[in-house]
């Protein structure tokens, strides 16, 4: 694919933001589970946190393709920063983008896409995880409130959020259609994060509970119509797959240049057993590249895409554990230390597998496109 | 019958490690995972059933076992705890085993040490740092990288290349040899070092191997050291698929257990296929220590479908478990972590691939 002289500019100036700044914090980020606020300042300045948002809203005003393009380059030095900026981005803006009203767009979608606020997204509870529709979380309206109760979990920024999204169903036996989502703000009473999970990657990321007890939230903070919550969150993550391919690719990359860095270093280019897996890795990341890219065009163009985004997230992800594992073995026994960031790359890789619809949901979402239901 | 057939006490011996495995690490491997040690009681209580050095003969101490038994006990113990079956693989593998080739005299004061009860440390390090400040005496200066063990030894073997060439030495632990924790991916526990050596002497007679001897000794013990490793890679590689089978079977979303979902049963199927596949391997390879047949393509075949498996089920293993996976209340991570580390710490697959195509066409 060919890039605009447009995309091809913005990808130097995120790569140099990203090298330049990203990359010398990286290793300290996820050494020390620290969460990069410094570079949260930095790309709102950047204005990188509400990309594909208009500017009338607070954001850059510019497409998806270019919002691929920064978390793949900022992905390709630092996973923790680069899923910050995706969930933030696709799950955090995104539904209050799409489905929230003129009023509440003013309120919540403007401090979002200018990164005065952190956005997250409540929809994984602990029994509900690839079914996304068993949500146990409940909602019940009390006079002029939604009372809430129930438990999320694996909320990526769910401590840190100003502004979380969620889900509740007013019935659990109704299946989907009971599903609403909503919009709570840190520090509404009877609203607590949880505990923060222990994780194997993504370390500077942080992942926790959302705990809701007799949470009163005003009617306004409903986002579209009762029962809407399902369709809400099937959009949110269909998108949300084109930043977690992006991410998966960029790790991938990232993975690539450390190896061909390595390869230069020791003098091992000439060598053909390693020629041939720098050769394999980098043709399986070109074509997650197409796919990426091919998604957001299509997402950008109004196009149908769902088939797309989950081609292109379980590619990418699938490719990417290939790749970073195919990393350390040519780094050999340095690949497992940390004086190389290959076996970072590895352990942020393996969630791209598994956040946003596992490689087994992205399948089925393929095969319904194909097949039908 | 199937190819692998123990004899009786080849099951008593595989009994008692599961036993042990079980009741005595089980209940503390997440404290050794977060401490990056293994408490020394830990290493007693192997010795004392005869499983922490178990090839060294009775004469000096250990329990003479055959190398099926070997595998056994590597594969019973990486099960529970990798870092664990690594160090037993270290001891037997790399330590015992040059040991027990060597002609130095001194060896055998060596083995009876590991006889009773002592760790040996094995220096992986083939592009090490040292400086050879004077020949004779034999002085060093420098830094060894991934010394197996190294945390816990008391002696350590190292080969250093003179002028005469390459030869492997035994050292005692020192103040004049300092240690530093690299941090590693995986095999956190296993006790895998840096060595900074200050002006160490090494007294002639500590060379245990050198001349043409020491390339051919060395030959063998790195393939029987990748048999022990093939054995860790089978223990992961089981714990793995053992562990997502108890969970696919609990785990319920859209109102079954996820193990009725194809794509699960496929992933689970596909980690046996695996697992059995490199288990006749493995132990193809060990029998053939046993039975004095030929090993060379054997071992190398078994590490690398054994150590590859391992990581293969480590990786589904988490994706089995998603989001909990990934995160450190479950063992599947740490799975994960440690087939990864085990695949480089031999020869990497890409070295393997050469090495086998190199003996298919010698």
């Amino acid at each position: 694919m060919i890039l605009s002289q447009r995309h091809k500019e913005f990808r130097e100036k995120i790569r140099a933001f990203a090298d330049n700044e990203v990359a010398p914090r990286a290793k300290e980020i996820d050494k020390k589970s620290e969460f990069p606020w410094d570079l949260i300042k930095r790309m709102a300045e950047l204005k990188l946190l509400g990309l594909y948002v208009p500017e009338e809203y607070g954001g850059a005003g510019l497409d998806v393709l270019s919002y691929a393009i920064a978390v793949e380059e900022i992905g390709r030095v630092c996973g923790s920063t680069g899923i910050f900026l995706a969930a933030h981005s696709s799950l955090g803006v995104f539904p209050i983008y799409y489905a929230g009203t003129e009023e509440q767009k003013k309120k919540w979608l403007i401090p979002l896409a200018k990164g005065e606020k952190i956005g997250s997204f409540g929809l994984t509870e602990p029994n509900a995880g690839s079914d996304a529709a068993g949500t146990q979380t409940r909602y019940k309206l009390v006079g002029d409130k939604y009372i809430i109760n129930g438990t999320k979990r694996f909320i990526t920024s769910g401590h840190v959020a100003d502004v979380i999204i969620f889900t509740a169903t007013k019935d659990p036996t109704l299946g989907y259609k009971g599903i609403s989502a909503f919009v709570v703000e840190k520090g509404t009473p009877g609203f607590t994060p949880g505990r923060e999970e222990d994780k194997l990657g993504l370390r500077g990321s942080i992942t926790s509970e959302l705990i809701f007890e007799d949470c009163a939230i005003p009617q306004e903070n409903l986002l579209g119509k009762e029962g809407d919550g399902f369709k809400i969150f099937m959009e949110t993550l269909d998108g949300g797959r084109i930043s977690i391919g992006a991410l998966a690719l960029g790790i991938a990359q990232g993975a690539l240049d450390a190896s061909i860095k390595f390869v230069k270093e020791n003098n091992l280019h000439k060598e053909q057993s390693i020629q041939s897996r720098i050769a394999e890795m980098s043709t399986e990341i070109e074509a997650a590249r197409l796919l990426v890219y091919h998604a957001a065009q299509l997402k950008d163009a109004g196009l149908p895409y769902v088939k797309e985004s989950a081609m292109a997230k379980y590619y990418a992800s699938t490719i990417g554990m290939k790749a970073t594992s195919l990393a350390i073995d040519i780094h050999g026994l340095f690949g497992i230390t940390d004086e190389y960031p290959v076996e970072r790359f590895l352990r942020d890789e393996k969630l791209m597998e598994i956040g946003e619809g596992t490689s087994e949901i992205q399948k089925i979402v393929i095969a319904r496109q194909l097949l039908g239901k | 019958m199937g190819l692998i057939n123990l004899n009786n006490e080849q099951k008593m011996v595989q009994n008692e490690v599961k036993k042990f495995a079980l009741q005595e690490i089980e209940p503390i491997v997440q404290e050794i995972e977060k401490n990056a040690g293994i408490p020394e009681v830990i290493f007693r209580k192997l010795n004392e059933l005869g499983i922490l050095s178990p090839i060294i003969p009775q004469e000096y101490g250990g329990a003479g076992f055959d190398t099926t038994s070997l595998c056994i006990i590597i594969e019973e113990l990486s099960k529970i705890c990798a870092s664990l079956g690594l160090v037993v693989a270290v001891n037997n593998g790399l330590v015992a085993y040059s040991l027990m080739k060597s002609r130095n005299e001194k060896s055998k004061t060596y083995l009876k040490r590991l006889g009773n009860g002592e760790l040996g440390g094995f220096d992986i390090d083939f592009d090490k740092n040292l400086q050879i400040i004077s020949q004779n005496p034999l002085k060093i200066n420098g830094r060894s990288r991934f010394v197996l063990s190294g945390a816990y030894a008391k002696f350590l073997l190292l080969d250093i290349k003179t002028e005469n060439g390459w030869s492997l030495y035994l050292i005692e632990s020192s103040d004049k040899s300092k240690i530093t924790n690299p941090y590693l991916l995986g095999m956190r526990s296993a006790g895998i070092v840096d060595i900074t050596f200050d002006n160490l002497e090494i007294p002639d007679d500590f060379c245990l191997l050198d001349g043409t001897v020491y390339n051919t000794t060395m030959e063998e013990t790195r393939d029987y050291f990748n048999l022990c490793l093939s054995a860790v890679g089978l223990g992961i590689a089981q714990a793995a698929l053992e562990a997502s089978i108890k969970y696919a079977k609990e785990r319920r979303q859209f109102n079954r257990p996820i193990c009725e979902f194809p794509m699960v049963q496929e992933m689970l199927a596909e980690m046996k296929i695996r697992i059995e596949s490199s288990r006749n391997l493995v132990y193809d390879a060990a029998i053939r220590y046993d039975t004095k047949e030929e090993t060379r393509m054997a071992v190398k075949i078994a590490v690398t479908a054994s150590t590859e498996s391992a990581v293969y089920c480590g990786i589904k293993g988490v994706q089995i478990f998603g989001g909990y996976g990934y995160t450190k209340d479950y063992p599947v991570e740490r799975y994960l972590r440690d087939a990864k580390a085990l695949e480089v710490l031999g020869d990497s697959p890409i070295k393997l691939r050469e090495i086998i195509a190199r003996e298919l066409i010698s």
